[in-house]
């Protein structure tokens, strides 16, 4: 597929979230180097690519996509945001310390961490990866070397519900509950962010790195404003 | 007022297995398989298949908490029995601490027959994607999903002659780079849930009441001692 040498077109037509929700992996690369090349920007072709994420997850809810298709297309998506990064200057949003992402003790499930903190980087964000498995107090320990005011606890098993309440249950402990806003991510739910004592809850990476976003910024105001 | 038992089609071999091997004689209402990826979807069919229950006092559950899929489940006019476990496996291997212990050794992927004939599961999924993607992908994506699993274990309960599906999961293992192992499964739990006594292993949801979180986490089950559970595991 080309696109003529037209931003506007490209953008127009969302070509890229229709590949990507077709899962059509030549097509998706090729659109993002010819975006790359005709100058669209970067985090508009990331938006798009996340929004064909989307269409391929609601086609997985439906039952016309199955697993393979879900872990398929977030290898592409992983791809684009590499490409991207590698090709783009994205303004780092280097006035905040790095969020502290990992997997909470117990759990050893990675892709939606990894793909959310693709989509972190992308939008500019430090953050450092604590990996898998990571007992609680290497989170305290991270949050108190970092000066982090955002903590994101990803968990897939049931299991990890207890190691997310433990991890808050020490930042209060040490005292940095209230200057380190809780966000846990993967299978919770309402429910599970009110036994663990976190602060938010998502499935969703787009929506979680906007949270994460929104919540620094507010930080940063609630700073200022007291500098004043 | 009797009893009914509430049963996932995916353990359907190793719960009939418990029936025999207890005697008892309740009837079973088996959940379709195929919707625990679906976790929300998966309640909602526990849910529809409860409410149309009466006449009984007590409904067994032979389920897992499956993803948060029974948070909320409830029963007008029966209380509730359910196994603390994080999903079947734990049910399938005999107790809950066993479980842990076995994933504490090293990240386990666990299938039985059960799951590859009736759920979205990787080997399926894995022919699924060679025949769409290609080899290469397939290996690829997979690799992804089971990034930090090291170990495939088929979990044998002697409810079926597990060689017929130790050839597809060994291959599966190889091509993937895991370890193979089988393991003797246990009915120790299964069992319990059928004949009790339903102490602090089980959640006991009365009538009215909702299954919530905390009713199914484990953290607070009172640990018996090595010996005497490794006793009753090999009974």
């Amino acid at each position: 597929m080309v696109v003529n040498n037209n931003v506007q077109e490209f953008k127009a037509r969302k070509l890229l979230t229709h590949a990507m929700g077709k899962l059509d992996e030549d097509t998706v690369f090729n659109l993002i180097k010819q975006g790359l090349e005709q100058g669209v920007d970067s985090l508009e072709m990331i938006e798009e690519a996340r929004a064909g994420m989307e269409k391929v997850g609601d086609l997985y809810d439906k039952g016309k996509y199955f697993l393979c298709d879900l872990m398929v297309g977030a290898d592409i998506f992983t791809e684009v945001i590499n490409l991207v990064l590698k090709s783009t200057e994205i303004e780092p949003v280097s006035i905040f310390p790095p969020i502290i992402f990992g997997t909470v003790g117990g759990d050893i499930h990675d892709i939606g961490k990894n793909i959310m903190i693709s989509v972190l980087k992308s939008k500019g964000c430090q953050v450092y990866d604590l990996g898998v498995d990571v007992p609680e107090a290497k989170f305290v320990e991270a949050i108190k070397e970092k000066g982090s005011s955002v903590l994101c606890l990803s968990g897939l098993i049931t299991t990890a519900y207890e190691s997310m309440k433990k991890t808050v249950d020490l930042l209060e402990k040490e005292g940095l509950r209230s200057k380190v806003s809780v966000v846990i991510g993967g299978l919770v739910n309402e429910a599970v962010k009110k036994y663990t004592g976190a602060d938010y809850w998502v499935t969703d990476c787009g929506k979680g790195s906007a949270l994460c976003l929104r919540i620094m910024h507010d930080e940063s105001s609630k700073q200022v404003i007291a500098c004043l | 007022m009797g009893t009914i038992i509430v049963a996932c089609q995916t353990i359907r071999h190793e719960v009939n297995l418990a029936i025999t091997e207890t005697g008892v004689h309740y009837p079973v209402l088996w959940i379709e398989s195929g919707l625990h990826n679906f976790p929300d979807r998966l309640g909602q069919v526990i849910q529809a298949e409860i409410n149309k229950i009466e006449n009984v006092k007590t409904i067994l559950l032979a389920f897992g908490y499956c993803g948060n899929s029974l948070l909320g489940i409830n029963s007008s006019r029966a209380q509730l029995i359910i196994p603390r476990v994080e999903d079947c496996i734990s049910l399938l291997l005999g107790s809950y601490e066993r479980r842990q212990t076995l994933d504490k050794e090293v990240g386990t992927y666990f299938l039985t027959k059960g799951w590859l004939e009736n759920e979205q599961n990787l080997l399926s999924e894995y022919e699924r994607c060679v025949a769409k993607y290609g080899k290469d992908k397939a290996l690829k994506v997979m690799k992804m999903m089971l990034n930090n699993y090291h170990r495939l274990m088929v979990i044998d309960n002697q409810a079926y002659q597990s060689e017929e599906i130790v050839i597809k999961t060994k291959c599966f293992a190889e091509a993937l780079g895991l370890n193979h192992e089988i393991i003797d499964g246990s009915p120790r739990l299964l069992k319990k849930l059928l004949i009790g006594p339903w102490d602090d292993e089980f959640a006991i949801i009365k009538a009215g009441e909702k299954v919530t979180l905390e009713h199914m986490l484990m953290n607070n089950i009172v640990e018996e001692s090595d010996h005497q559970r490794v006793c009753i595991l090999s009974s």
